[in-house]
């Protein structure tokens, strides 16, 4: 009993305690509609699209040319390569900059079905498509041409990148009967799992043409004789304002 | 400057060419300005054989005009002749010349017209009730109930066109008082600027335009030259029109340059909007210089996402009159006008007006954001300020709107002075403001408490009730300010940790040094740490 009545006297008092700070709070209360603090925004930044670092989102899509003579027959543009990446850029001069490049990219070639077709197969089928995933990373040299502010305005990149190719499928499709068949090959030993591009990039603010060349064939010489073709030419969106 | 040598030149590029001399030059200021342009600098004391007024010498342009494809613009108060060229030989050539001093490329960049593209959604207030409060804000009934309209006075607008302006009824004073002076498109060197961007026939309808016997400005009577800089839309243009613009309007004697316009992060970085770097700051300080007024937005930079943030050049110019925008709605700060100060830490804007107004469109008028439209309300405000003592100089002129605004002498970097104010100009301010708080330090805080004599007052919270104050440093640049809504007696309590008044405690917020500024009600008070 004695017990609860104690308890009833601190509740209240807890109560009257926490009225009071709402009192003494209320009585010094202010709306703030709008601040400024200077110190937020008065430092020179080092982080902007012209400024000491930069980085940014960027999707591209590129179509694989086809070199008939002496790569594997493909067929356009039915062939692209679809990326989706992270670029990193350092200025080291106002007109020249260093960065890098992350991406997840897929690429894929329809292998025309010709009387001659050897890769991957002989046979003839109504489609047949190869599709790998890779993983890359890159580094790039970039001048920056004409007069910018903090701005990526006009500029050529030049650079390389590895890739790690950690997963291919081979799809064919064919018709018997009038009945559509898909079948899909995971896990192809033929493909070779690290390679390389060399990479032209010539940019206006957030477009770009991208033309890339893969530097390493893309099946192990053991597997077939002749190579899927190694040039691209593509677009590219960055995401930034 | 850039240095020609990083440029290639193979196809056909712009350049500036800096000529060392202006010798062996005539000049007669009777024949060259307007009879406005003369007067003007006199009750400026400005000579009239200034040269920076010589023209280029001919024999110079002659020479470049035999080695370059084209020449696209000659400058007499920077000294420079303005070349298209499509190869290196061109560029060796000019540059082994012996008057030239140096050649600068020129890029083509984006000038950004100071309209916001969105109007704020917020904003509920009528059409006609907006357009009678974005001249009533600033005291403009008094000037209305006085007659002045601006008479005498030439306004200079730069934009990027002004369709309409030649048909629309709001323009019809002017036109049927011939009050459009001059015209100019630089951006075709023809006489024609009613087309392109209709941003020039809003803005000029800020200044001086009337509809349906409201007026939109409030220098309707005012004369006017409209200079077209800007191309179509959001423009690649130069700064370059914006100084051939200038000399355009010294030459047909502007009293006052209305300029809605500003380059940003294209071409320049936040550290370079320092009032020294970019052309067309330089020429508008040269304008003013010449005895006109330039005022220009402070731009529409100020949202929480962009970012730049900072006012656009040339709004940086400590010649400049900068115009931030506030929101009639709330009477304080517009979210998108640009924030101060410069790079250099001057105050930037130097006043504000309503930046949500009502303008012209196509067929009668709308509401539209941006500031620039709150840049031609106050050009209009200057020319009826103008108007009622023609004597006074131009920058006593700029130093006395900055007084006429509605905070002075309190300031901060969203909204200068606050809005300037008719009653300044017409001697109406009989009365100092009354003490409306005071402060109180106790052992270990400072508080703002307003007076009794305003609580007594009923309508004391029903006023727009806002308190504004900042903290400035030592050198006077300001370190936080804010705009407080007052609801309560007690308005502010700072918290001063152990602070002792003259103490000298560097770890502390508030140093020795250190000032409160406040205002509120009209009244403004200090209080040094």
């Amino acid at each position: 009993m004695f017990f609860v009545t104690k308890l009833k006297v601190m509740k209240r008092k807890l109560l009257l305690f926490g009225l009071l700070a709402v009192l003494i709070n209320m009585s010094y209360s202010q709306k703030i509609l709008f601040q400024e603090h200077l110190k937020d925004y008065s430092i020179p930044g080092t982080k902007g699209q012209g400024l000491k670092s930069y980085k940014h989102g960027y999707f591209g899509i590129g179509f694989i040319l086809p070199l008939p003579d002496t790569t594997i027959a493909i067929m356009m543009p039915a062939s692209y390569n679809y990326t989706l990446g992270l670029r990193l850029k350092r200025k080291i001069t106002h007109t020249f900059s260093v960065g890098m490049d992350y991406n997840l990219n897929v690429s894929r070639f329809r292998f025309k079905q010709t009387a001659d077709k050897v890769v991957p197969d002989t046979i003839m089928h109504k489609k047949q498509t190869n599709i790998f995933y890779a993983a890359s990373a890159g580094v790039y040299g970039r001048i920056t041409y004409g007069r910018h502010g903090n701005y990526i305005g006009k500029y050529v990149d030049i650079g390389i990148k590895g890739d790690w190719y950690f997963a291919g499928r081979l799809s064919t499709t064919d018709k018997k009967d009038g009945q559509k068949s898909v079948n899909y090959t995971w896990g192809m030993k033929q493909f070779q799992p690290l390679n390389g591009h060399a990479f032209l990039r010539m940019g206006l603010y957030r477009y770009a043409i991208d033309f890339s060349y893969r530097l390493l064939s893309m099946y192990k010489p053991a597997y077939y004789v002749k190579e899927l073709p190694p040039f691209s030419v593509g677009v590219e969106v960055g995401f930034f304002k | 400057m850039g240095s020609v040598s990083n440029y290639s030149a193979d196809a056909q590029n712009r350049y500036r060419v800096w000529l060392t001399d202006k010798n062996e030059v005539d000049f007669d200021p009777f024949s060259y300005f307007e009879a406005k342009a003369i007067e003007r600098r006199l009750v400026n004391n400005i000579s009239l054989c200034d040269q920076t007024d010589f023209p280029v010498s001919e024999e110079y342009i002659r020479v470049i005009s035999e080695i370059a494809d084209s020449i696209s613009f000659v400058s007499r108060w920077f000294n420079f002749i303005g070349v298209y060229v499509s190869s290196e030989d061109q560029l060796k050539n000019l540059k082994s010349l012996d008057f030239v001093r140096e050649i600068e490329m020129v890029e083509p960049v984006t000038m950004t017209l100071a309209m916001a593209d969105d109007i704020d959604p917020y904003i509920s207030i009528p059409g006609k009730d907006l357009l009678d409060k974005q001249l009533t804000r600033m005291g403009g009934n008094l000037f209305i109930e006085e007659n002045i309209h601006g008479k005498g006075i030439r306004i200079a607008v730069f934009d990027g066109g002004f369709p309409w302006v030649d048909t629309h009824p709001a323009f019809e004073h002017i036109r049927k008082e011939n009050r459009i002076v001059a015209t100019y498109n630089f951006t075709a060197k023809k006489v024609n600027v009613y087309l392109g961007n209709k941003h020039g026939a809003m803005t000029l309808a800020c200044i001086g335009g009337r509809y349906a016997d409201l007026n939109i400005g409030l220098a309707t009577e005012a004369e006017f030259l409209l200079a077209k800089t800007e191309v179509q839309g959001e423009p690649f243009s130069e700064e370059e029109n914006w100084l051939a613009a200038a000399e355009w309007a010294d030459k047909n004697g502007a009293n006052i340059i209305s300029s809605s316009l500003g380059y940003e992060r294209h071409r320049y970085f936040t550290y370079q909007m320092d009032g020294k770097t970019s052309l067309v700051v330089k020429a508008a300080n040269m304008a003013a210089r010449k005895g006109i007024l330039v005022v220009n937005a402070a731009g529409n930079q100020g949202g929480v996402n962009d970012k730049w943030k900072y006012i656009i050049t040339p709004a940086d110019g400590d010649s400049v009159l900068t115009i931030g925008g506030v929101n009639p709605e709330t009477d304080y700060h517009m979210g998108y006008s640009s924030f101060g100060p410069t790079a250099d830490k001057r105050m930037k804007p130097n006043v504000s007006a309503y930046s949500h107004i009502v303008t012209v469109n196509k067929n009668g008028v709308k509401p539209a954001d941006g500031t620039s439209f709150a840049t031609p309300l106050v050009a209009g405000f200057a020319a009826c300020a103008l108007q009622t003592n023609k004597s006074l100089k131009t920058m006593e002129l700029f130093k006395e709107i900055e007084k006429s605004g509605h905070l002075y002498p309190y300031f901060d970097y969203a909204h200068g002075f606050g809005i300037p104010q008719a009653s300044h100009f017409l001697k109406k301010e009989n009365t100092v403001p009354a003490r409306s708080f005071e402060f109180n330090l106790d052992s270990n805080s400072l508080t703002i408490r307003v007076k009794p004599e305003i609580i007594n007052n009923q309508n004391w919270l029903a006023d727009n009730g806002l308190l504004y104050y900042h903290l400035e440093d030592e050198n006077g640049v300001l370190i936080e300010y804010y705009v407080i809504k007052v609801e309560t007696p007690e308005v502010l309590k700072l918290n001063l940790g152990t602070y002792r008044k003259g103490d000298n405690l560097t770890t502390l917020k508030y140093k020795k040094g250190y000032k409160l500024m406040v205002w509120y009600h009209g009244f403004v008070d200090s209080y040094v740490f």
